[in-house]
């Protein structure tokens, strides 16, 4: 047991900690950095709750696609970042007049009576104990009947995304040349070859390229 | 568990993980000089035949030439990702062979070994979720290296992996539905003894779409755009040298061994031989099939080198093309197919019969609409611009 | 778990067209686009009609709670079909003068129906999640269809980056609910808050957070900066289906949710609502007399209606959601006609302000007539349908004991008169600019003589519609 405290809590204090880094760092690159490291604390976490299909899933979703694409774009981006900073501090006192009234309001509610950190009891339909069924038979299980509509409801939502993202930003190019290997194929050498008689010796019969 | 089975386990643990990880770094040499053996022999060449002999030292005098090398970190990188990078991309090599089973198991004083590091129950999961990571090796490496050929190394790389991943993902899920387990175990197993029970007949385009996915995966030719010396110098690994570009050298053999291990496990039957692997005593069955499964697994390493020499790189639309518009089709329909033809007859042959033909089909389609759709071009050819180069989008 | 899929029929159905639309238009060469329209509102008739041949007097739900069907959803599915058609039918001349890639549009627009009748359907936390979400997406893509116009685009931006902090404040609130309670299901919370004899603080944060986050959707008023922009920037029919649809569907959701699941601790979000309610209505209309821009003046107006449908909800444990109900379709009607005359002189001078409606009802007298009309019923003057349901809210409100409320309400529906008049006063008093007449299409005029016959003969005679709302609001108590 002792074991599992102290992992759980260098995975709790990796988690919190690359998370603050993500939006302390100053390279925009070491923060999705972090936010991978976090991820992986936060995959650590799913593992030792017993959720180990969630742990990989979340790895391969988000460490190995989504954050990919993050850093693909931050990469990619030309931004200075130290001058859109700069105007950072001007909404310091805002931002901190608000922040602090929202802890405060916080501190109060959760001041004001002791929050129940038990499991409740009246759970709708319990989920099923873990060392008779594979948690990701589990999740199947209620995914593919009880909660059909939210998974083709998020396939939905996936697909009006993508069908949204295409059709704004697509956009006909006339410029660029394309291989058309049809075209390629169908050429015959009629239209491929020319003959020419070259005089020996003469200039300007030939047009370089 | 009584506590002189967990010594064995422990001891046997520790035991395999050794053996396992000594030959993953042998077979990384022997893949270094096979690969120039046999390149040499497809280029009616020698390939290295001085140091030991036919040259089997050679990967040794490499190693000790890269360890005595000055280890540069030039000024302009950003140090701590540029040191960090080569380790990001061997230890995912490395550590995804640790679910791979090699063999079926062995009987020693009463105590059954499975010949597998760890049989977790989300196996497949676990090896995708661990060559997914391998991508940031390769990007952390080309950005921390501040040189734009690296940058663009590191930005193909990460375009190529994100698009194949997919692929890979997808493909085996008729697979993990035929079987229904996620252990990597209880998939080699499920596959009988006899070719014909095999995977890869069941789920043909499939096994094809996988392969082809983990051929990119692991950057090498076809589809090492990443690198592709003639555009980008030496791509991600330019700023490399000594020990750290030994490093990347090491990962993508390694990267070429594990994948290999996978697609023998998931779609080529993996222990299993026509029965040869249950011949002999509880120790003798198990060392035979540790066996069978090596030679799998090195045959299907020289595809690795054959396609190498066989097929030229591809331009990058044409990964795009490749990724996007044939396998992922090809992997998807698979599902759809293999599931609906598994629910209606509950028969393996209808099944890969269905993959075939569907694939065909999806393909057909594709290519179809893709001759068809390609927009006429607005700069009409001429004789005089025709020879303009091909400009890609 | 037996699921009879037969119930969900008009689900089916529209995403189907919507499939069809996106198919077709794959096909369809540029000059035959006009048939897509046609097939999405052909279909969408077809829905209707099933929905109210099949669905009529059932009471059932599928996926163990997860989705209703019972007279209130069928209600709103009628309601919401309805309203995704005639968005449809104002899109046609305004699609094909100002807009590119009309397949996406109408598929993208039939994804957002088919969100809206689940979203009244769902009697679960997560399920309502999805289908806002559905419903957002959808929305955000067509806020930001006028790609190469500055105002849509930053509209849009403002909408997506505000649209996605509210799902997170939901996401959140639901998180509480669940962890606290042990169940999404509205029935089930509900049974769970009546039992427990305290109620823990995380939970009322958790309450408030869902509040918040819907307060964001249906844009009451802290919540209400991303209204205004993205109405101006959207395209005009957009805007319409924003305004209207978008917020019905809300509606449908929070009704459901407090009706079902909050009611037994009716005391601690009332007060909630009501102090919501009041600076709703009172900043969205004292924000409107400054607008010069029309779109954003009935962004405004429609804000100042939100608070009036919050004093509803506030007022739902004595008073039902006959009321509000009521207020929701005529709102629809009237806001839907005053968008399709916006649209149609927009259309022909490309003019989208106040100034720009000078002189209107000489150069297009029926367009004038129906626009004039429908800001009269918005403001509520009695024989409009606007009147009527205004009636119905106030006393609603009344009678629950929120008189006071229901008298700023009064004072702020006066204060909407004022700039309504000056629209009015433009359109008939002001000269016009250039006298030429504004050809109207006739699919315009059919649907805007539509919508006036529903403003004049609902607001004469609202029995049938008032029967319709009880039938719906029986199956919410």
């Amino acid at each position: 047991m002792i074991i599992q405290t102290i992992m759980f809590y260098v995975l709790a204090v990796g988690t919190v900690g690359a998370g603050v880094m993500v939006i302390a760092s100053r390279n925009p690159v070491h923060s999705v950095l972090f936010l991978i490291l976090a991820f992986f604390n936060s995959a650590g976490l799913f593992v030792m709750m017993g959720a180990e299909f969630l742990a990989m899933i979340l790895i391969i979703v988000y460490v190995g696609a989504v954050a990919v694409l993050f850093l693909f774009v931050v990469m990619m981006l030309d931004i200075n970042f130290a001058e859109l900073r700069a105007g950072f501090l001007q909404y310091l006192p805002i931002g901190g007049v608000i922040g602090i009234i929202l802890l405060a309001e916080l501190v109060m509610v959760f001041a004001s009576g002791a929050i129940e950190i038990e499991v409740p009891t009246n759970v709708a339909s319990p989920t099923p104990p873990p060392d008779e069924v594979t948690n990701t038979q589990a999740l199947g299980d209620v995914l593919y009947t009880r909660y059909a509509y939210l998974f083709q409801g998020a396939g939905f939502i996936l697909l009006i995304a993508m069908v949204g993202a295409i059709v704004l930003t697509h956009r006909r190019r006339t410029d660029v040349r394309r291989q058309r290997i049809a075209d390629q194929v169908a050429r015959d050498p009629k239209a491929a070859v020319r003959l020419t008689d070259i005089e020996p010796g003469a200039e300007g019969t030939w047009k370089s390229d | 568990m009584e506590n002189s089975q967990l010594l064995v386990f422990f001891l046997s643990s520790i035991g395999k993980i050794l053996i396992i990880v000594h030959l993953l770094l042998i077979g990384v040499m022997a893949m270094i000089w096979a690969e120039r053996r046999v390149s040499g022999w497809m280029q009616d060449r020698l390939g290295p035949n001085r140091v030991g002999f036919q040259g089997i030292l050679q990967p040794i005098a490499d190693g000790l030439k890269f360890l005595f090398k000055e280890d540069l970190i030039p000024d302009h990188v950003d140090k701590p990702l540029y040191v960090l990078a080569p380790a990001m991309l061997l230890v995912p090599a490395m550590v995804t062979i640790a679910v791979v089973p090699f063999g079926s198991s062995i009987t020693i004083l009463g105590n059954e070994i499975p010949l597998q590091i760890a049989d977790i129950n989300i196996g497949i999961l676990y090896v995708l979720a661990v060559t997914s990571l391998g991508v940031y090796g390769v990007v952390l490496g080309a950005w921390a290296s501040n040189n734009k050929y690296s940058l663009l190394g590191g930005l193909r790389s990460s375009a190529q992996m994100i698009s194949y991943e997919l692929t890979l993902g997808l493909a085996i899920i008729g697979v993990l539905m035929l079987t229904s387990s996620l252990s990597l175990r209880e998939i080699a197993m499920a596959q009988g003894s006899y070719p014909w029970h095999w995977n890869f007949l069941i789920h043909f385009p499939a096994f094809l779409a996988f392969t082809t996915a983990m051929f990119a995966e692991t950057n090498r030719l076809p589809f090492d755009l990443a690198e592709a010396e003639q555009e980008l110098v030496a791509g991600y690994h330019t700023e490399y040298s000594s020990m750290k570009f030994a490093m990347f050298f090491m990962a993508e053999y390694m990267n070429m061994i594990v994948g290999s291990t996978v697609v023998v496990t998931l779609f080529l039957g993996g222990w299993h031989f026509f029965g040869l692997e249950n011949i002999g005593g509880p120790v003798w069955s198990g060392l035979i099939s540790f066996g069978i499964f090596f030679v799998k697994t090195a045959i299907f390493l020289f595809v690795f080198i054959w396609v190498r020499w066989t097929l030229p790189r591809f331009r990058y639309d044409q990964l795009m093309n490749l990724g996007w518009k044939f396998l992922l089709p090809v992997a998807l329909t698979s599902i759809v197919v293999t599931g609906t033809l598994w629910i209606m007859t509950n028969s393996r042959l209808i099944v890969g019969i269905g993959n075939v033909v569907s694939a065909f089909i999806v393909v057909s389609i594709v290519a179809g609409l893709l001759v068809m759709k390609t927009p006429k071009p607005a700069i009409q050819d001429s004789d005089e611009n025709s020879h303009q180069p091909l400009s890609t989008q | 778990m037996n699921n009879n899929f037969l119930l969900l029929l008009p689900e089916f159905i529209v995403t189907g067209l919507a499939f069809v639309v996106l198919g077709l238009d794959l096909f369809l060469p540029e000059r035959r686009k006009w048939v897509l329209p046609i097939v999405a509102v052909v279909g969408l008739v077809v829905a209707l009609v099933v929905s109210l041949r099949y669905l009529w007097g059932v009471s059932d739900s599928l996926y163990d709670g997860v989705i209703r069907v019972d007279g209130y959803a069928l209600f709103f599915k009628a309601f919401f079909i309805a309203l995704g058609g005639v968005v449809v039918l104002v899109s046609v001349d305004f699609v094909r003068r100002n807009l590119e890639h009309p397949g996406e549009y109408y598929g993208i627009l039939l994804f957002t129906v088919v969100a809206m009748m689940l979203l009244a359907a769902s009697g679960e936390l997560l399920t309502a999640y999805i289908s806002l979400e559905l419903l957002s997406f959808g929305l955000y893509v067509l806020v930001a269809y006028d790609r190469y116009n500055a105002k849509s685009n930053e509209g849009a931006t403002k909408y997506i980056l505000l649209g996605a902090f509210s799902s997170a404040l939901l996401l959140f609130g639901i998180s509480q609910v669940y962890g606290l309670l042990g169940t999404t299901r509205f029935d089930e919370i509900s049974s769970a808050l009546s039992s427990a004899d305290a109620l823990s603080p995380g939970l009322i944060l958790g309450i408030a957070l869902i509040i918040a986050g819907l307060g964001f959707k249906v844009a009451a008023v802290p919540f209400h900066m991303w209204a205004p922009d993205a109405y101006e920037g959207a395209p005009i029919p957009i805007t319409a289906h924003l305004a209207v649809g978008s917020k019905a569907a809300a509606f449908a959701l929070v009704l459901r949710l407090f009706a079902e699941a909050f009611m037994p601790i009716v005391e601690q979000w009332q007060i909630l609502l009501i102090g919501l309610a009041v600076i709703t209505m009172l900043l969205g209309n004292l924000v409107a007399l400054a607008q010069r821009n029309l779109k954003r003046l009935l962004a405004y107006s429609s804000v100042g209606q939100v608070g009036y449908l919050l004093m509803g909800v506030a007022a739902l444990a004595a008073t039902g959601s006959g009321g509000i109900m009521l207020h929701l379709v005529a709102y629809a009607v009237t806001n839907m006609a005053a968008f399709l005359c916006l649209a149609a002189i927009y259309n022909i001078t490309g003019r989208d302000d106040i100034a720009g409606m000078a002189g209107v009802a000489r150069r297009a007298p029926l367009v004038g007539l129906v626009f004039a009309v429908s800001l009269f019923s918005l403001a509520g003057l009695p024989i409009f349908v606007g009147f009527t349901s205004k009636f119905y809210l106030f006393n609603a409100a009344a009678a629950q004991g929120l008189l006071w409320v229901a008298g700023i309400a009064i004072f702020s529906s006066l204060i909407s008169l004022y700039y309504y008049l000056q629209v009015v006063r433009q359109l008939y008093i002001e000269p016009a600019e250039d006298a030429a007449p504004i050809p109207v299409p006739r699919l315009t005029l059919g649907v805007l003589g539509a919508l006036f016959a529903g403003m004049v003969g609902l607001g004469v005679y609202p029995a049938p519609l008032m029967e319709a709302v009880q039938y719906a609001s029986d199956a919410l108590f």
